[in-house]
Parts: C-alpha cells; structure tokens; sequence
C-alpha cells in the first residue's frame, strides 16, 4: 500500500472526473477495487462537480471581461481550458492568467485577443505588479471597453492602433495613451 | 512527546474580511477575536518551477490593522498537510512572515490533501481538498507534521475536520473519522478545530448519529468550533459556507459546549462572496447567538 500512490490516483481521478490508468501504481487490491467503485458513485461525481464549479466560478469572477467579451463561446473557451489545462494553483490569479493566456491563444477575433491581453494587465496591476504594459486596441479602447460590458455587437476592427498604457500607478490602473507618447514606451506585442 | 497545552479563552470570532470593520460599525465589539487566512492576503507564482507565495503588501497592512485591537488566530487551506508528495513548503515560509508581525494565538489547517503529482510526476493541484484514508500510514504521514508545527510558534496547532463526499474511504483498525482524529491529536499533541458543521454534514451524508460520533471524538482537544450553513447539492449537503447555521448544528453546539473544557473560542465562518446574501444583520445575529451560548457555559472575565 502507498499513500502516495493512492493519492495520485484519487486526485488525478477528480480532476479529469473518471477513472484513470493506474496500473503504474503500487495499490493494493482492495484500493483498485475502491477507485473503481467510486467512478459510479454520487460522491465521486459531486466531488469532480465541486471542483469543476470552484474553478469555473473563480473565472467567471476574475475574467469577466473576457467571458462577457467572448460571449456564448464563453462556454465552450471555460470547457476546453478545464479539460486540457490541469490546475497548478488553488489561488485565483495565476488560474485566471492561465485561462486569458488560452483565450488568446485560441481565440479568432483579434478584439477577443485585445481584451484577454488588457484584463491580464489589469489583474497584474491590481495586484501590485510594478510594471507598466502598453495593450494596443485595434478600435477606440472606450469604444470596445463600452460595447463589451453592454453586450453590444464589438466595433469593427479598424486599420489605425490605438493604446492603453495599464500601470497599477494610475487611478483607474489604466488611461487612453496617445501614440506620440508611445515612442518612448515599450510596447507589448504576443 | 508534545504535550498539548490549551491556550487562553477568546470568545467569539469572525472571519477576517476586508472592509468589516466599517460594515459592521458600533457592533464590532460583538467580535472578540478574528480568524485570519493567510491564503486571502496572497499571491501564487510559479519561480522556476517552484511554487512561491507573496504577501500583497497593502492587503497584510490593511489585516494588521483592521484586526490591531483584537486577539488573531490562524486559519489556512494551502499547507496540505496530508499530501504524502510533500506539505506545501512555501506555506510555512509566509506563516513565519505573518508570525513576525503578528503573535497569534492559535493556528490551524484542513486535515487533508490539495497537492499531489500525476502520472509523469508533474505536480498539480487537486482543486478541492480530498480526504486521507484512515490508515496507519496517513497518521504516520501527519503527526509529526502536527507536531512540528505545534512547536513552530509556541502557539497551539489545530487540525479541522472538513467535509467529504467519497464513500467507504479505506480504513485499518476499525477506524473512522472520530477514532483517526482521536489517535491523530493523541499521537501529534495537536489539538482540533472542529468544524460542526462540517460534521454535520457527514452525518447526514453518511447516516450516522452526530451526537454518538461527538461522544467518542477527543472533546478535550477541542479548542476552536467552526459555525456554517450552505445548501444540499442533490441528496448532499456541501460545506460551501455560505449560508446561515442550521438549527441542527446550533443543537450540536449546545451539546458540545459544555463538554469541551478547552473551548477556547467559537467562529462563525461564511465566504466572502456570501457576505452579501447572509446580510450583516444576519452575520450579527449568528454572532450573538453564539454568545450567548459561550457566556451561558463561560465565566468571562
């Protein structure tokens, strides 16, 4: 018997909610014949609902501006990132970061991209984070800001760049910045 | 051997919220101890490879302050300190930080594990804490971790039962949960949180009597009792913390009260999130019905 082993195949079986290959491990027969069990049980499918919701939640609560950006694909982003990205962290900012950084990776729509890149720069400023980023929109930042928390359709996508400097030294975290400004910024690129 | 010590009696504690003291106005004198979660005030980043935990500066400030005029105890979730991969070292690193500004006079974390590693050895995070098998080597694993940490601050070290919803967890020598915390506070010196909620909810859960299983628990190692509410989830109820304390548990309460001679306080614990839908009145009057209970079986100074 190994609690280290058991515990690899317990954690490993809630966090993908089912049963896992642990033939590798050193169980006793007993404790297959327990892991085995458990898949069935209301328990078990409580305790993978439990932990599914606690991520869910805390990204519906820190990435708001994401998932209200991403819409009815919200849904489908939260469900693929759960399913391929396993949880290093039981605090909020580094699963959050995760999330918007999968968001930008796989979204199409580059004001999607945009808003992932600025809700991560506003965590980071929250949080204390000294440096500053400069995000460039691809349409008026209050423009896109505005129609993403009314729900309205996203602005067109526009040729001009526009820039947001986000510094935890601002009042709001963040303020339009003209481009002549820009020339003595690093500007943040993907 | 550490011999258990039980510390002085504190009364009735809330959770440390940001912003309470003003939400609560003239009735934060109903509060004579907070509960402080060091994991509130903190950071996680990942520093080649390694997990490290900063304070955010003005979230600890504002703690330290808000909480100056009263006595502080300790809560965690992040120690696992059930996990046989190895406890969350760096968790120990900001309970020294906190420590150096701040004595507190007891602390305490879930008896359970959150960290483990998956089948390429890769470390992760379960998420949600998950129970240990009430197995020899579990409290081969956890008592002398208890141990070391009731000697780490001079302060008591107290372990909370938490909810689980696995059925039939493996077990040796007859025991469950009651006889594990028992031969785990005998073994280690620690003494115990007990969640009686939280106990609630695997009696229901479970089908067993809360009041026969309480009987049989370590009463005189009990030093701190968790007051929650929250809602079933199915056929379940879950330990969300969220809601007021169901009047089952306030029965609990007044049986366990009077038999646990080291008592030292009793916490109304509800999430941040939930504060809102609780309602302050309502957090106040679990406060005061939970004094009154405490000054019906304490003498207070």
């Amino acid at each position: 018997m190994s609690l280290h082993d058991l515990q690899v195949a317990l954690g490993t079986m809630v966090t993908k909610a089912g049963l896992t290959n642990f033939e590798h491990l050193a169980l006793t027969e007993q404790e297959r014949i327990w892991l085995e069990s458990l898949v069935g049980s209301e328990g078990f499918q409580l305790t993978c609902h439990i932990q599914r919701w606690w991520r869910v939640t805390k990204l519906q609560w820190m990435a708001r501006l994401t998932l209200a950006a991403l819409g009815s694909s919200g849904k489908e982003f939260l469900s693929a990132y759960l399913a391929e990205r396993q949880l290093a962290s039981l605090f909020y900012i580094p699963e959050v970061l995760g999330f918007l950084d999968f968001v930008r990776e796989r979204a199409a729509h580059p004001h999607i991209v945009t808003i992932a890149r600025f809700e991560s720069a506003l965590l980071m400023a929250r949080e204390g984070d000294a440096a500053e980023t400069v995000i460039e929109f691809l349409a008026p930042a209050e423009k896109l800001l505005g129609a993403v928390l009314m729900g309205d359709p996203l602005p067109a996508v526009e040729e001009r760049r526009y820039y947001v400097l986000v510094s935890p030294l601002l009042p709001d975290l963040w303020r339009p910045m003209e481009e002549a400004e820009l020339n003595h910024r690093d500007t943040e690129n993907s | 051997m550490f011999e258990f010590v039980p510390p002085a009696k504190l009364g009735i504690g809330f959770t440390y919220q940001q912003g309470l003291k003003a939400a609560l106005g003239a009735r934060f004198d109903l509060i004579d101890f907070f509960e402080l979660s060091p994991d509130v005030l903190c950071n996680e980043k990942t520093d080649g490879g390694k997990r490290r935990l900063d304070y955010n500066l003005a979230l600890l400030d504002d703690a330290l302050e808000a909480t100056a005029q009263k006595p502080i105890v300790i809560h965690g979730l992040g120690l696992s300190i059930g996990s046989a991969t190895g406890w969350n070292e760096d968790y120990l690193r900001i309970l020294d930080i906190l420590h150096a500004h701040r004595s507190f006079v007891w602390h305490s974390e879930h008896l359970a594990f959150l960290l483990t590693v998956d089948s390429a050895g890769q470390p992760f995070h379960t998420g949600v804490p998950l129970p240990l098998p009430f197995t020899e080597e579990a409290l081969a694993l956890v008592a002398p971790r208890a141990q070391a940490l009731c000697r780490r601050y001079g302060a008591p070290f107290l372990l909370e039962n938490f909810t689980y919803y696995l059925p039939d967890l493996p077990a040796e020598g007859g025991r469950d949960e009651v006889a594990f915390l028992n031969d785990l506070t005998e073994r280690s010196g620690c003494g115990l949180l007990l969640d009686l909620y939280n106990f609630y909810c695997n009696a229901v859960n479970f089908r067993f009597d809360p009041i026969a299983a309480l009987a049989r628990l370590r009463l005189d190692r009990v030093v701190e009792i968790h007051l929650a509410g929250s809602n079933a989830q199915g056929k379940f109820l879950t330990d969300v913390h969220s809601n007021l304390t169901p009047e089952a548990v306030w029965e609990l309460l007044e049986w366990v009260v009077p038999r646990a001679p080291n008592l030292a306080g009793i916490v109304y614990e509800v999430l941040e999130q939930a504060v809102p839908i609780v309602g302050i009145d309502g957090i106040c009057g679990q406060l005061e019905r939970a004094k009154a209970v405490w000054e019906r079986n304490y003498v207070t100074a």
